[in-house]
Order: structure tokens, then sequence, then C-alpha cells
């Protein structure tokens, strides 16, 4: 603690970002590789490669209920979802008590009707749950919501320790002493891309701030938790079957009367409550993502006999809309190829400010800690660095090297996957531990991981994958743009790996510069 | 993760004494940076917590608006009251500037019965 509004702000800053480093850096790495969650999970099962798209998105709409109708005639409720751009199946699920189970869910090729079999994985979807739970149920996802708030935190007192923030736009000094060009790197990380990171952070926040700060909600609502998400959400309730049976009217009208409705917006998908009965009820929902607000897509109700129009759902607060802005900013599905991919990089270049952050504290400290009581501690958090920024990179590639080596019948095949990563990442600890020096467990690691990621798209060929080659030939970026990318990942990472791993520059110029940022160090031998 | 968060916080406890290597720091400034910690998160979200409840309970708008509202607007109100109890003079200044405000609030929204018989 110091004295003084700014110093006091600094020891903030450091202090709090520091406890929260390589947890942030997961969440934060593991938040960006969510942006392309669907086509992750596309790469990751190659059985569902080769399905073309097909040309109208009701095409396979016949398909999908006669295998509704063969597998569970007496369900409660069939769920629908049509094709788009991202995913050419057609994916089915039904529920005979209201609630979701992976085994009451199908995959159908909207051409031909075939169900296929994709491999049991969690694709993308890992990345995207361990992001906001850490894999690790409600205290996961609190421990997540802490390290948020601090991440807010940081952001805001950053702004504040840093004087000159324009200038910073354009001030980075790769040949100065080390400490200088981790904190320009920090610097011009954290300010590029600053308006990125307040909202995704503030929105992270939002995504769950009910779970979060339930007060208001628990005040107003006097304790009545269903009521207030019926009124928040909109919970569309079915009636009760009556127990009648009565033949379900034709789906395909109603949607493509609902597409005209919505001027020919996407479907997302349909919900039928108490097919084949008298009060059967079909609800069509809005394709997610064609607004940016989330949440809020609006929805068309049908009488399951008649097929007759019965309401129409749509959303009427500007706080309600306010609040899905916010959280359709954080999940990103209104983004389209551009946009999401931008979302990608800004999302790096926070895990870039992180991860520099966390380097640069080290690196301040190292040289002048050699040899006294704390090396040993400095050696731990180095070791943690290492672990946290490089060997989550090769952890997670071990994760998609699993996916297709690991025998598809494989009992708990989806748990497996998951171990493997984080097996792989304990490893990569002990490695960063026991290695001698630092900067060869970073460039060790930095290079398993490139080489690792590198091999991906060949990876992809030979274990039934449509390779890089064929789906360029097919126009199928979506995959194909998986396979590219791990180039440009993997030389990024060996680049990092071979600039650590060089000699270090004598530091005389450290002081021969005239700093003109605020540094950390001299606000606190100010104070 | 949870053991890195928590590996990380004993290295804490092992660097600050050497953050300036020259000076020793005392017990006291440790028991005053420990109790600012506590402040920040715990009264922290007190406060926040409070102020939602009476945002949501008086904002003149519909219900779930005000909910809505007032919980959006919690995490700013967190983290600027985490940022006080940093900048404040001392640890018992951040624990008043806290407590004071959550606890008027907290009495507006249910009013203790030796107010209301005033």
């Amino acid at each position: 603690m110091k004295e003084g509004f700014r110093p006091a702000m600094a020891w903030l800053h450091t202090w709090g970002g520091l406890v929260f480093t390589w947890l942030l850096f997961a969440i934060f790495f593991a938040g960006t590789l969510s942006f392309y969650r669907e086509e992750i999970t596309l790469w990751m099962q190659p059985e569902l490669h080769r399905v073309q798209s097909s040309v109208d998105q009701f095409d396979g709409v016949a398909f999908a209920l006669k295998e509704l109708q063969q597998r569970a005639p007496d369900a409660k409720r069939w769920s629908i979802n049509f094709p788009d751009a991202r995913d050419a199946t057609i994916s089915i699920s039904w529920t005979k008590d209201g609630r979701f189970d992976r085994n009451a869910t199908a995959v159908i090729d909207p051409n031909n009707g075939a169900v296929l079999n994709p491999r049991a994985t969690l694709g993308g979807t890992f990345f995207r749950s361990f992001h906001y739970s850490l894999m690790a149920g409600p205290l996961g996802v609190w421990i997540v919501g802490a390290a948020t708030m601090m991440m807010l935190v940081a952001l805001i007192t950053g702004v504040i320790i840093h004087k000159k923030i324009f200038k910073d736009f354009f001030t980075f000094r790769p040949q100065k002493s080390p400490g200088r060009s981790w904190l320009d790197a920090h610097n011009v990380s954290g300010v590029m891309s600053l308006p990125f990171h307040l909202m995704i952070t503030y929105t992270g926040l939002v995504t769950l701030m009910f779970t979060f700060v339930p007060a208001a909600a628990t005040i107003a609502y006097q304790g009545d938790q269903a009521l207030f998400l019926k009124e928040a959400f909109s919970r569309k309730e079915a009636p009760a079957a009556s127990g009648q049976p009565a033949a379900l009217t034709d789906l395909l009208p109603l949607l493509i009367k609902t597409r005209t409705h919505w001027h020919g917006a996407e479907i997302g998908g349909v919900t039928i409550n108490n097919p084949g009965d008298t009060v059967a009820v079909i609800d069509i929902t809005r394709k997610r993502g064609a607004t940016l607000a989330a949440r809020a897509e609006p929805v068309l109700r049908f009488d399951g006999v008649s097929g007759q129009q019965l309401n129409e759902f749509t959303n009427d607060s500007v706080a309600k809309s306010t609040y899905g802005v916010f959280y359709g900013l954080h999940v990103a599905w209104y983004a389209g190829f551009f946009l999401r991919a931008l979302s990608f990089v800004m999302g790096i270049t926070g895990c870039v400010m992180i991860a520099s952050g966390a380097v640069l504290w080290t690196v301040k400290r190292r040289d002048k800690h050699t040899g006294d009581s704390s090396a040993t501690g400095y050696r731990f958090v180095e070791a943690f660095n290492v672990a946290g920024i490089a060997g989550l990179m090769v952890a997670s590639a071990i994760y998609f090297w699993a996916n297709r080596l690991l025998p598809v019948n494989l009992q708990e095949r989806i748990d497996w996957e998951m171990r493997c990563l984080f097996i792989a990442w304990l490893l990569t600890l002990a490695h960063a531990i026991l290695r001698d020096k630092p900067t060869a467990a970073w460039r060790d690691q930095f290079w398993l991981a490139g080489f690792l990621i590198a091999l991906l798209p060949v990876l992809n060929a030979v274990t039934g994958g449509l390779s890089l080659f064929e789906a360029m030939l097919q126009n199928h970026w979506r995959l194909a743009g998986v396979d590219l990318s791990t180039m440009p990942l993997a030389a990024v990472l060996a680049w990092t790996g071979w600039r650590i791993g060089l000699p270090k520059k004598t530091t005389s110029a450290k002081r021969n510069s005239k700093s003109r940022i605020v540094d950390l160090e001299e606000l606190e031998e100010a104070a | 993760m949870l053991i890195d968060t928590l590996k990380t916080n004993r290295n804490l406890s092992q660097a600050v004494p050497t953050l300036k290597s020259t000076k020793s720091v005392s017990l006291a400034y440790r028991g005053a940076v420990l109790s600012r910690i506590l402040a920040g998160v715990f009264g922290g979200y007190a406060l926040a917590s409070v102020l939602s409840a009476l945002l949501a309970t008086t904002l003149p708008l519909s219900r779930i608006d005000a909910v809505l509202t007032a919980t959006l607007s919690a995490f700013f109100v967190f983290a600027l009251a985490v940022m006080w109890t940093f900048a404040a003079r001392t640890a018992a200044h951040a624990w008043i500037g806290l407590l004071a405000p959550t606890a008027a609030m907290a009495c507006w929204i249910f009013p203790p019965a030796w107010i209301v018989s005033l």
C-alpha cells in the first residue's frame, strides 16, 4: 500500500492483477477459442465433415419429424434445430420430463435423412464451459466471477495509473531493456484493445449477473425465483396435455409462413409441446444472432392441431434489450465472418496483455533477487508463468490430438479427452519447475505447442477428417479455416520461443532513455 | 487452477516484504493490507448488493426493468468500492466508508422497528 491515489491504484493493479494472472489468462484463452466453438466442434467430429449444406433450411424437416415420431412418440416436447451457415446438420432432441438429456438427441443429414453418429466429444464447448466454470461446477463459476471482477478493477486502475495513454498507442521498444519492452508490450496490447477488454470483462459479469448479485431480484420479488425468471426471460409456458390424441398439423407451411412474417429471417428452431395431443402447441423461434441482443429472439406460437397462429412473443422493454445487448456482445452470436475474426484477434491481444503483465512482474524482480531468500519464491512464480501460459497452449493442443487418437468407442470418451488435457497441463508444470533455466522452459514449451499445432492439419487428414486440400476444393471454409489458422498460430509460438531464448541485451540503455511512461516501479519509489 | 491461485498467494506473502528489499514491513502494515482486502471483497460486495436491492425497489420502472437496471449497475459499484478501499487514508476509513452507506441503505429497505416507531 502506498500513499497517494495513483500509487495506491498502481499497487492494487500490480498485486490484484498478479494474484489472478494465470487464472485470467486461462479464462481469456478459453474464451477466445469459444468464438469459434462451432467450428472447433465440427473439426473434432470428422464424421460430420462430409455433410453437404442443404439448399433450403427446411429440407430435412420431414426426416426430423419421422425420427422424433419413431424414437419418442410419447414425449412431452420435441425440439428441432435447423441447419445454418455454421452447422449443416439438423439436430433433434426430445424430453419426457422437461429436462435435457444428452442421450435423447440425434443428428441428421438434412439431404437424405441419414442418422449420423459423430464421436462423443465436447468439442469447442469444452473451452466455453472451462471459460466460465473451470469445469469445477458452481465453485468454479464463483472463482471465475472473482477473477473477472478483479480484471475489471485492474482495467480501471490500469487506465488511472497510465498517464500517457494515447502516446502509448505508438510506443513499442523491443530492443530496449527486457523490463522496458515487456512493459511496452503490456501497454500496447492493453491500450490498443482497451474498449474490447472493458466490454468483454463487464459483459462477462453480466452473463451470470443473477448468480453473482442476486440481491436485487431476491428483494424485489420477495424470493419468488420462478416468477422472476418468468418475467425476465419471458418463459413461454405451454398448456398441459389433454390426453386426447389428435394428429399434428403439417409443420412446413407454418415454417414458411413464419419466415415470411419475419421478412425472410432465418429460423433457429422449433419446439413442439404435447405432440400428438389435442392441445399441441408449436413455438417457432427466430435464429439467434439476427440482432445484437441475445436471449430475446421473437417466438411465433401456433396451435399444433389447427395450425392457427396463437401469439407472437417479442421483447417489450428497454432494460431487457440493454441486458440482451450486453449478453449478445459477450457471446457474439451476431458476429459474421469479419466481426468474429476481429473478436478472436482482440481476444488474443487480451491474452498477450495478461501474459506480458505476468512476465513483466517476474522480469522486474528476477535480477534484483538472485541469491537472496526470496529467490525460490520468484522461481516458482516463473514456473507457474511458464505452465500457465505456454503450458496451457501445449495442453490445449493435446486436447485436439486426444480427440483424434482416442478410440471412438472408448468408455467415458468425453472425460478422457479432458483428462488428457489436464494431465498434459500438470506435466508442463512439472517440466517448468524441473527445467534448470526459466528461459529454456519457456522455449521448450512454446516450441512443443507450436509443433503440435502445426501438425493438426496432418492429423486431421490421416484420421478420417476432410483434409485441408479437399475442404478448400469443396469451399468448406469453416472447416478449412481451423486447419489454416494453425499455421500462423504455430509460427507465432515458434517465434516467441525463439525470441525468449535469445541472450539478454545489456541493460545500460534503461537509465539513458528518458521514459515518458509512468513506470510502476518509479511510482512506487517516488511515493 | 485453484491450486495455482493458492500457490500465488503463498508466493505473494513471501514477496510482499521484499517489494522494497531494504526496508522490512511491519506486522501492522500487513494487518492493514489484509483488513483492506477483506473490506474490498466483503464490504464492497455488501455495498453493491444493498445498493442494487435499493434501486430495484425504488426506481420508477416496472419491477423487472428496475431489477435488471439495478443488477447491471452493481459491478461498477463493486469495482469503485474496491478502488475506494485501497485509496482511503487508513483501513478504518475504508471500512467506515463502505459500511456506513451499506447500513443506511439496508435500513431504508428493511426499516428496523425502532425507526418505524419514530
